[in-house]
């Protein structure tokens, strides 16, 4: 592996994801600070806003660099490139003015000892702007061919929808990640218990995230591989998809011990240092795992950014993911997964029914907190189903990514049950719900969607044997 | 005999995935029952 760009091509695609991906990441944590009024994460979202509009230095020089290499490439289309570049320029632009304004709030708040309607109002709005114009910008397709082809043979042929949704998706938990562990180590050094919750929030929207990355990762190697695509090797694709393997269970790792410590949280009101520790210990060791792979899957369409003396991977069977594939194909090994993943339901359904009827209105004589110590049981129910899930995708991921028309809408409804069920975690107006006590419509209005959405696991989940 | 096989293969893994499940379970609970909520 080389961390350290050795091309304008490798420097780009490294930093060019972070402006955009960062700056969502930042003003979903900016407006927490806002809404909790929590002085500690405003100023870090400020500093923030500016650290990332720094990067847009970095990003201008190696575009342009990257611009003049490619442009001697008679496959890269020129028009493309002058699109790109155009709305790139405005997005800098956009990023640069708010990062200057953040950082003038930062030292006028520093100054006058509170917030103005300037950090309020004009930061967020000028971020969403930069964000659109890095969205028009869109500079993607401009290597990747395969998001543009037309060539489709029925049966065999995966819509390059999956790619396209693979590359975008999984910045979600790299870059979301990077910011996470950011903003975590603030939290603890300053002891901030606020943006420690927040943080912790966003380790296990991260590992969330992981699961529908992990599969249309997947999806998008039957995308490129059948029928083969020139110039893609299969066993680059595979040494990525067993470093994703690993990525995989470091994000169930951190996410999982984030999980529970929230959940701890709201019993005491104060953080465990232990249970801090490991979340610290996994995310860091998850970072790693996490740039490996980001190294991997940019090997597989950048050919620009290999290294001459570099030693590709040449066996598409090697690794984990292979042996897995081999053993989840022997009877004896599936039927016991697939069991632990019926369990694995009905320990899901059981206690988010119990939760979300509570919610809706049902058992009012109980108070919220009784109910909200069943969360742990679902918690447990959906890390054994993403286990056991994955295994059982292992046993012929072609099926159930390609043929099976249910399988990409029951990863879309797990995605939505898990991040809504985290509200019951941790919304302060639940935990304080007693006996006999009505909830709000908001609370309502989240229970009936997760009700829907693990109801949709359940029944897209069965119809994958028959659609 | 694979019939057998996937038996006890069923029974081992599913008792020890819920066996660990059900200790965190009671882990968890024992920890949150000091606080009295």
């Amino acid at each position: 592996m080389h961390l350290i760009p050795q091309s304008w091509s490798h420097l780009h695609i490294l930093v060019g994801v972070f402006p955009s991906f960062g700056l969502v990441i930042v003003l979903g944590f900016y407006i927490g600070g806002l809404l909790t009024d929590n002085n500690g994460i405003k100023r870090t979202c400020l500093a923030l806003f500016g650290l990332v509009a720094l990067l847009s230095v970095p990003t201008y020089f190696s575009g342009a660099g990257s611009m003049a290499v490619l442009s001697r490439n008679p496959s890269i289309s020129k028009d493309m490139m002058s699109i790109h570049y155009g709305w790139g320029m405005a997005a800098l632009l956009a990023l640069v003015v708010t990062g200057i304004v953040a950082w003038v709030e930062l030292w006028r708040a520093g100054r006058d000892g509170r917030a103005s309607n300037v950090a309020r109002y004009l930061v967020p709005g000028l971020a969403v702007v930069a964000v659109a114009l890095m969205v028009v910008a869109d500079g993607w397709e401009i290597n990747h061919r395969e998001l543009r082809s037309t060539v489709s043979i029925p049966d065999v042929s995966t819509s390059p929808v999956w790619p396209h949704v693979h590359m975008i998706l999984n910045h979600v938990p790299t870059v979301g990640f990077v910011f996470a562990l950011a903003f975590y180590i603030v939290a603890l050094v300053t002891k901030n218990d606020g943006m420690t919750r927040g943080s912790l929030i966003l380790f296990v929207i991260c590992g969330i995230a992981g699961v529908p990355t992990y599969v249309t990762g997947t999806a998008s190697m039957w995308a490129l591989t059948q029928p083969p695509i020139p110039e893609i090797s299969k066993a680059v694709i595979n040494a990525h998809r067993n470093m994703a393997l690993w990525s995989l269970f470091g994000l169930g790792f951190t996410g999982a011990a984030a999980w529970a410590e929230l959940w701890r949280y709201r019993y005491f009101a104060h953080f465990s240092k232990l249970s801090l520790t490991l979340v610290l210990l996994f995310a860091v060791v998850t970072l790693g795992i996490m740039t490996e792979t980001g190294h991997l899957g940019g090997q597989i369409n950048h050919p620009e950014i290999r290294l001459a003396a570099e030693m590709l991977p040449t066996d598409a069977n090697a690794g984990i993911s292979s042996a897995l594939e081999t053993l989840m194909k022997n009877v004896v090994w599936f039927i016991p997964w697939q069991v632990v993943h019926f369990f694995g339901y009905c320990l899901i359904l059981g206690s988010v029914l119990a939760v979300a009827l509570r919610v809706l209105g049902f058992w009012k004589s109980v108070s919220f907190a009784a109910v909200h110590r069943l969360l742990i049981l679902g918690f447990l129910g959906v890390l054994m189903n993403v286990f056991s899930g994955m295994l059982m995708m292992l046993a012929d991921s072609y099926r159930y990514v390609v043929n099976d028309y249910t399988f990409a809408p029951k990863i879309a409804f797990i995605t939505i049950g898990a991040v809504a069920v985290l509200y019951f975690s941790l919304s302060d107006r639940l935990w304080n719900l007693k006996a006999g006590e009505d909830a709000p419509v908001a609370a309502k209005c989240v229970a009936a969607g997760v009700l829907v959405a693990w109801t949709g696991v359940i029944v897209c989940g069965r119809m994958l044997a028959y659609l | 005999m694979d019939e057998f096989q996937v038996f006890v293969a069923v029974l081992a893994i599913n008792a020890c995935v819920l066996g660990v499940a059900l200790f965190a379970v009671y882990q968890f609970n024992k920890v949150v029952s000091r606080c009295g909520r």
